[in-house]
């Protein structure tokens, strides 16, 4: 060969290496199906790193403004690492936004890094298309309309919090059952081209010995497609009973002692001290010490409530049929200031500065200041229904608890429903409290909802919404 | 059978039984009791924060005691001095189950230990700094401004705190957290102050 072909040869070569090297990214990361996030909603976090060693990926959200300046919300992701290609999926939290940034650390250093701009905290939830042709349904939909390979659909309800719809025609594959079973107990209305297409999912059901019957919140449409209206009408709102449930709750701030108490209790330790004083001399001594000792001890004991800081924890369960979509709610109060630590994966019910751990063991940190109460809701997630509603339009127990205070939203109460056991004569509904009267209001006509506890369970009645 | 006790503590025990101090100790009490009562929260549901304002005025009614008392001590017998000394800590540390009533009902983050460890120091670091004023005072012939300087050193101590940013002089932010620099500083001062005191009596003594 020629020196200028070897030179040539040099030349490719080099070149080549060159791109290899900047194709190869150490680590992606997508927020959001596609890279599309959605504000205040959980969403699917995917995360690829290639031969990179064991670490944590950070986010940061500042949900701040001009006026309260930073309020961060921190996520922080292990990562775990090794050769070759690995790809970790989960779901996180993200509020509003007014910078986003995140991080990847392995090996003690920033493996890589990047941001989201603000304007990509929008609130609008997205209308997932699986579809050789996706141009048809972002044609008909004027909204985020986002293209998804079937593969790529998660089988966790929480991914979905941020969806609204999900198109399937079978042209570009089907998401497997689960998939579309997380998405329809999210509430996203599952829009199939062909009532042939609910088949396979029947069948995987079935095969997989799951006993739940496949309708759920979100539901299926196999009708002719809708538009925007038509979807916004059939979506459930789970995020509106999610708040209405919330609200109802809360810790209450320990009972004080009473002022008399209080007042009765502490003058007389002045008291008798001043007369131990007046006996003076070893007597007089002792008195006090012993007053001393028994005055701390009592004001140790009496007014201290049972916990600094203090947890209540429920779940809404909001189903149609045998699969619900339920959430858990943890109610805090924290007497002094500090952080206060969920071991669980939640995110707040407002906006406030904390940090959410996810792996083990999970945890979500509130910094909050003395005597405030928060409520942190977690991540949604498909459920068996205890409550559903039979042919008749009547409360039916279909788990294996008896749940209390069952009304039908327009109808008659009763006061319990056992699984097996025919319904009792039914009762004039009593009147709720103002929370739980707000929540029944959100509720289609109906529907029925009962209490286990603390636990509300909701069960919507299909032909109300179909 | 009669107990002996050693003879300061039985001064301390004699300036308790009668005269100024125990009406001054009445005072602080009764104005601590009416502190709890008032910042008490009325009814349930309504945050305990009695607590914050407690502390804070026991802090300061006993730093200004101490201070107080501290100033007179050059001009009393050793032995009167130190029975003085003593029964203003024990009338101190008389204090702290009030703050614990406030403590136990607003449960803050700073540690119930705090109270009974800071009390007994910080009166004695105030009890010297007042004793050191003190002679100050008489040998600059000044002893007509004695009741304005401990306030104004109280004032005074705070805004340093304040400007410097730190927890060395101030009751009222001592009062709130565990502040290791102020137990310090007290508890030198109080050693230091002893000292001077001690050898300003022998010397006082020896004058005579």
């Amino acid at each position: 060969m020629s020196p200028r072909g070897w030179i040539a040869l040099l030349l490719v070569a080099s070149l080549q290496v060159a791109h290899g090297q900047g194709g190869a990214r150490l680590a992606d990361v997508e927020v959001g199906f596609r890279g599309t996030p959605v504000a205040d909603a959980w969403n699917p976090l995917r995360v690829t790193v290639r031969d990179v060693g064991s670490g944590r990926l950070t986010l940061v959200a500042d949900q701040g403004n001009l006026r309260d300046g930073e309020i961060p919300w921190t996520m922080v992701v292990p990562v775990a690492g090794g050769a070759g290609v690995r790809v970790l999926e989960v779901d996180v939290f993200l509020p509003a936004w007014r910078s986003l940034v995140w991080s990847l650390e392995a090996g003690g250093s920033i493996v890589a890094s990047g941001a989201l701009p603000r304007e990509a905290a929008d609130r609008r939830r997205l209308d997932l298309v699986v579809s050789a042709r996706p141009g048809a349904v972002a044609e008909r939909l004027a909204g985020r309309v986002v293209d998804v390979p079937a593969s790529l659909l998660p089988a966790r309800a929480a991914a979905y919090d941020g969806v609204r719809s999900l198109w399937l025609d079978g042209s570009a594959g089907m998401p497997s059952a689960a998939a579309m079973t997380a998405a329809a107990a999210a509430g996203v209305v599952v829009v199939l081209a062909d009532d042939a297409l609910l088949a396979p999912v029947v069948a995987d059901l079935a095969e997989a010995g799951s006993p739940w019957v496949p309708i759920a919140a979100g539901g299926w449409w196999t009708g002719p497609p809708p538009d925007g209206a038509q979807l916004e009408a059939a979506r459930v709102d789970l995020g509106a009973y999610l708040a209405a449930f919330a609200a109802a709750g809360g810790v209450v701030a320990p009972r004080p002692v009473s002022v008399a108490v209080v007042f009765v209790a502490t003058s007389a330790y002045v008291l008798l001290v001043l007369l131990a004083w007046r006996v003076g001399g070893a007597p007089g001594l002792l008195t006090w010490a012993v007053l001393l000792l028994g005055a701390s001890l009592l004001a140790w004991a009496a007014p201290r409530p049972a916990s600094p800081t203090l947890t209540e924890s429920r779940a809404l369960h909001v189903g149609v049929g045998e699969l619900a979509w339920r959430t858990e709610v943890h109610d805090l109060l924290t007497l002094p200031a500090g952080e206060v630590e969920v071991a669980r994966v939640a995110r707040p019910a407002m906006t406030t500065t904390g940090v959410q751990r996810l792996g083990t063991p999970p945890g979500t940190l509130l910094t909050l200041p003395r005597w405030r109460g928060a409520t942190v809701l977690e991540a949604p997630r498909a459920a068996r229904a205890l409550l559903a509603i039979d042919a008749d339009g009547l409360p039916i127990a279909v788990g294996d608890r008896a749940l209390s205070d069952v009304r039908v939203v327009g109808g008659p109460a009763w006061p319990e429903v056992a699984p097996g056991r025919a319904l009792e004569v039914p009762r004039d509904p009593p009147d709720l409290g103002g929370d739980a009267a707000a929540f029944e209001a959100l509720l289609p006509p109906g529907s029925a909802w009962a209490r286990d506890g603390d636990d509300w369970h909701v069960a919507l009645a299909p032909e109300v919404r179909w | 059978m009669t107990v002996r006790l050693p003879s300061v503590l039985e001064e301390g025990l004699e300036r308790l039984r009668g005269g100024d101090l125990p009406q001054f100790g009445l005072l602080v009490l009764a104005l601590l009791v009416a502190t709890v009562v008032v910042t008490w929260p009325a009814r349930p549901g309504l945050p305990n924060e009695s607590w914050y304002t407690v502390s804070q005025t026991r802090s300061v009614l006993v730093a200004l005691l101490a201070l107080g008392y501290g100033m007179g001590l050059p001009l009393v017998s050793p032995r009167r001095a130190a029975g003085t000394a003593l029964a203003v800590v024990l009338l101190a540390i008389t204090t702290v189950p009030l703050e614990w009533v406030a403590h136990a009902g607003s449960a803050p983050a700073t540690p119930a230990w705090w109270p009974w460890l800071v009390t007994p120091i910080a009166t004695a670091g105030h009890l010297a700094v007042g004793g050191l004023l003190g002679i100050v005072v008489r040998r600059l012939r000044l002893t007509v401004l004695a009741p304005l300087l401990a306030p104004a050193l109280l004032v005074g101590a705070v805004a340093i705190d304040v400007r410097l940013g730190v927890t060395l002089f101030n009751p009222l932010t001592a009062a709130l957290q565990v502040a290791p620099g102020h137990l310090v500083f007290h508890a030198a001062t109080a050693v230091l102050g002893a000292a001077v005191l001690a050898w300003a009596a022998r010397r006082g003594g020896d004058d005579a």
